[in-house]
């Protein structure tokens, strides 16, 4: 059986003053979680913004739940099912984290007082902040805010979930919390998560889309990224002056990203992350020899 | 594939306004802190009033043009703009933005509200602490002339709403309200000028609009020229005017086409009261 598509970007194009965000981008998105994954200004923050209906591709076809979004009707349903966490997100001063997030549930139609602040209690427990709904959200903390943020993407369960950099600020045992809940969205979801946090991407996501400079460099599963760099990650006494990255470790060994293994060196498990940098680093590398 | 090439921004959701948004953002309203500052001092000036009624009286909207109509421009642009920061998650609800400036509209009716208490106050402080009748005006125009001022405490925060969806400023809101200000001060000139219809123009294309004076300290109050009921025409007007140039900004395809007309068609309105007020008897009455 295939897995019905909910987003699908068809030569989907987008630039900003002469910059170019999003290159003619083909993508389609089922449910599970999928991470997105790009250096800073690779477009993922403007494909989620797309996929959330904020902002028109300059060229392409966007297609979420199955419809184009060229009537109101069409973009209101869409509407009424996504849940969205923008990469910056601030809060109106006077706002309680409870009124924050019951004000965007009204504004996604929760018309009844009574459910709809069952929802946003449920929400706000979701994300481990219901002991701090009363609190004025300018007292929050910046991983409990962005904890909030993500509260107001949960709120009636949508089936697109577009979440930029949700674990910006949050703690390490919070952050686990959140994959739990991310795990479970994406259960029923079509979930996109654009992170910089590869271990995020490893700990939650099947599936992963590299995009770089507008374009898509990798879709495929995790397990097959990782797998691109196995061979290509020796720890060793010493700094590999070929490596595509280096760093001492806790050990006191020196973990080396590359293609070639330095003398004496012992073969380590790849993960994301070595995958990612050998990636973006055979991109550098091509073009260093381009020039 | 479609190929759609220059697409515009996608249109903004064009559903009734959700009677919830408009409940909590009138709760909003009524809750800023500025807006309950005003109040205070409108119910302060109210309880000390009826030592000069004739004043009050004469001085027709002139406190809650202050207090409810200024203080309202800077609250109702700090309500639009406060969620400027959440704006992305805002807009990809299904209450577009349009619908939200309805919202904020909507719920400029608080200070209007406040400005209607302020007028049955004024009517029955009238009836308790008779003020001599005079012959200057009618029942009608004095009703004309103290209704203005519930329509000032709602254009203010109207103005605060368009301002706020246009002007991408910081302390917009607080310039508007000084603008508001300044070009009732301007209005005020006219009251220096010699009664003709063009001294009578200066006075009221303000949105505040003075039509008791004198010539000097303890010289014999007059009221000035001009009609009081044309004039609350033409004010009402300039809010519908500016709740109309909110609604505008986030609205797209044939609603956009419709709000315009709308602009219009309230632009030669106003004209037309405001030709209406002032070609009305410039002579001035002693009272």
């Amino acid at each position: 059986m295939s897995t019905p598509t909910t987003i699908s970007l068809a030569g989907v194009a987008k630039r900003y003053r002469g910059t170019t965000a999003l290159d003619g981008v083909d993508l389609s998105f089922g449910p599970g979680i999928t991470g997105l994954l790009g250096p800073n200004g690779a477009g993922k923050t403007t494909l989620l913004r797309i996929a959330a209906t904020v902002l028109a591709p300059d060229a392409g076809d966007v297609r979420l739940l199955g419809r184009t979004l060229r009537s109101t009707e069409a973009l209101h349903d869409v509407r009424c099912r996504l849940g969205y966490l923008p990469q910056e997100m601030g809060f109106p001063r006077t706002f309680t984290g409870f009124g924050f997030v019951d004000y965007m549930a009204v504004l996604k139609e929760w018309t009844q007082r009574a459910p709809r602040h069952d929802e946003v209690r449920r929400v706000l427990a979701l994300v481990d902040l219901d002991g701090l709904a009363t609190k004025r959200v300018r007292t929050l903390s910046g991983g409990q805010r962005r904890r909030l943020a993500l509260a107001q993407a949960l709120l009636g369960e949508p089936s697109l979930l577009l979440l930029d950099e949700p674990t910006t600020g949050v703690d390490p045992e919070q952050r686990v919390a959140l994959r739990q809940v991310l795990s479970r969205a994406g259960e029923r979801s079509t979930v996109l998560l654009s992170t910089h946090q590869t271990e995020d991407v490893e700990a939650l996501c099947d599936r992963v889309v590299v995009l770089d400079r507008g374009r898509v460099r990798f879709d495929g599963a995790v397990t097959d990224l990782v797998a691109t760099a196995t061979g290509k990650v020796w720890l060793a006494d010493g700094p590999d002056p070929s490596a595509r990255a280096s760093w001492r470790t806790g050990t006191g060994r020196h973990r080396n990203v590359g293609e070639g293994a330095p003398a004496g060196a012992e073969a380590a498990e790849p993960t994301l992350e070595d995958a990612y940098l050998l990636l973006l680093g055979d991109r550098a590398r091509a073009e260093g020899v381009a020039a | 594939m479609t190929l759609l090439v220059g697409a515009s921004p996608p249109p903004a959701t064009e559903r009734l306004t959700p009677r919830t948004l408009v409940g909590v953002e009138a709760r909003r309203f009524a809750r800023h802190p500025l807006f309950l500052t005003g109040v205070a001092l409108l119910v302060a000036s109210m309880a000390t009033a009826s030592d000069d009624l004739d004043a009050t009286v004469n001085e027709a909207g002139f406190l809650p043009a202050v207090f409810l109509g200024v203080f309202g421009t800077v609250v109702a642009h700090q309500l639009v703009t406060s969620m400027d920061r959440s704006a992305d998650a805002a807009d990809a609800s299904p209450t577009g933005r349009a619908a939200r400036t309805v919202a904020l509209c909507t719920a400029c009716l608080v200070p209007g509200a406040v400005a209607v208490a302020w007028l049955a106050w004024m009517y029955v402080a009238m009836a308790v602490w008779p003020v001599p009748a005079s012959p200057a005006y009618s029942s009608l125009e004095l009703a004309a002339m103290l209704t203005a001022g519930v329509v000032y405490a709602i254009g203010g925060p109207l103005v605060g709403v368009a301002v706020a969806r246009w002007v991408r400023m910081p302390g917009a809101g607080v310039l508007a309200a000084l603008l508001l200000v300044g070009w009732g001060l301007l209005g005020t000139v006219g009251l220096s000028l010699p009664p003709s219809t063009l001294g009578t123009l200066a006075r009221l294309h303000a949105p505040f609009a003075a039509w008791v004076s004198s010539d000097g300290p303890g010289a014999e109050l007059w009221l000035s020229g001009g009609s009081p009921a044309w004039y609350l025409m033409y004010v009402t007007l300039l809010c519908g005017l500016a709740a109309t140039v909110a609604e505008l900004h986030d609205t797209t395809g044939a609603r956009r086409a419709r709000v315009t007309r709308t602009i219009v068609a309230l632009v030669v309105l106003a004209l037309v009261s405001l030709v209406l007020a002032v070609t009305d008897d410039p002579t001035r009455i002693p009272l």
